[in-house]
């Protein structure tokens, strides 16, 4: 599964999947968040054991028009989101979140 | 003229606090709050009148999508005066999908990113006289340590709900010695069937009631959570440093405020299941 094609996916498919990226883009996205996004919907990447962050895919139901990411989403560098970001199966990645001290 | 018999019916209003809480939520950008969901928080204010100071922060999570959702009807314990927190929740991760009227929050059988950040400093109230409430609609699946809501000092102290706890008690919440057996109260929520309407908590010492009847073991001893930190709802904020424990479980509502005796829980849970019938939430 590609980034384009997610975005033409329904939610349970989006579900399935997670977003993985960098540093640097986690920090781009958050910068065009403060500029365009509210606190109806914060995306906050989670760190990864890789040093890397993922979002669940789901996200992007949120980037069409009317979606409370959209503004956020295209006035973003989304060649940079293609090319920086790897599609990953959402199992996959939840296992590489790392395990906190049992509580 | 003979005064017209109709003059002397009493009209139906509105209570003032729902028609607060919906210009709010159209001011966040949900333009689609109908006069059903409008109506169905009026009633719930005029249920709860006589209990209506017990609450410090609910959100009832009514709206046509998160925008509005993310505004509570109660944020402070009178209407007008002080307040607790901002004038809408975050939403950290939960997208529209994850909500509906009629189901509640929903945010996903892995959930491992989403919750709700109140606002709402977890050491605002003394734990012996606060409630945390949340409408389970449908229990956590894992076996792992989840929260409904909490705060967590990153030590040796918390403040939460559990949808399933970590120690071999197995109860659902402590206020608020972390991992203290004295503290710990309530029934296993993540074991039981998923027809919780009314989760809320009492203390002084805690009791955990369940559709308004106290239910499971009593608490022995409570102490005050020491620190600022915001409740997280569907999750533990560990500290304000990293976010913990996310639960899979489904949520009508949540609150947070004062204690109750038995008869209030009662009322609250009576008002809350006309709430959900008025607007098909199960």
């Amino acid at each position: 599964m590609t980034l384009p094609q997610l975005l033409s996916s329904d939610i349970a498919t989006l579900r399935q999947y997670a977003l993985v990226f960098d540093a640097s883009l986690a920090q781009a996205t958050a910068e065009k968040w403060q500029q365009y996004g509210s606190t109806n919907c914060v995306p906050v990447p989670v760190l990864l054991t890789d040093g890397r962050y993922m979002l669940c895919a789901d996200v992007l139901s949120e980037v069409a028009p009317g979606g409370l990411l959209h503004a956020m989403w295209v006035n973003s560098d989304l060649e940079a989101i293609q090319a920086g970001t790897e599609v990953m199966a959402w199992e996959d990645a939840v296992a590489m979140i790392p395990v906190s001290e049992p509580l | 003229m003979p005064m017209n018999h109709r003059l002397l019916v009493p009209r139906q209003t509105t209570h003032p606090e729902a028609l607060a809480w919906r210009n709010a939520a159209i001011a966040n950008g949900d333009t689609g709050i109908t006069p059903t969901m409008v109506n169905a928080v009026s009633r719930l204010f005029f249920d709860i009148a006589a209990i209506r100071s017990l609450f410090y922060r609910m959100n009832l999570w009514v709206g046509s999508g998160l925008s509005g959702v993310m505004v509570p009807q109660i944020r402070g314990p009178v209407f007008g005066g002080t307040t607790y927190g901002g004038t809408a929740d975050t939403n950290v991760n939960l997208v529209g999908g994850d909500y509906s009227l009629t189901t509640g929050i929903d945010p996903g059988a892995t959930n491992a990113t989403k919750y709700i950040n109140t606002g709402f400093p977890a050491n605002t109230i003394a734990a012996a006289s606060a409630h945390l409430g949340f409408g389970l609609l449908a229990t956590e699946s894992r076996t792992s340590y989840r929260t409904l809501i909490a705060a967590f000092n990153g030590a040796s102290n918390s403040f939460e709900l559990a949808a399933r706890a970590f120690n071999a008690v197995q109860n659902s919440a402590y206020f608020t010695r972390y991992g203290t057996a004295s503290d710990t109260f309530g029934d296993n929520i993540g074991s039981t069937g998923a027809t919780l309407a009314a989760g809320n908590i009492v203390a002084a010492y805690p009791t955990m009631f369940r559709n308004g009847v106290a239910s499971g073991a009593a608490a022995t001893t409570s102490q005050d959570y020491p620190s600022a930190h915001n409740f997280y709802v569907f999750a533990a904020n560990n500290s304000g440093s990293s976010v913990i424990n996310h639960t899979n479980a489904r949520g009508g509502w949540y609150s947070i405020g004062l204690t109750m005796t038995a008869a209030q829980a009662l009322v609250f849970s009576t008002a809350i299941n006309r709430f959900y019938t008025a607007i098909g939430r199960s």
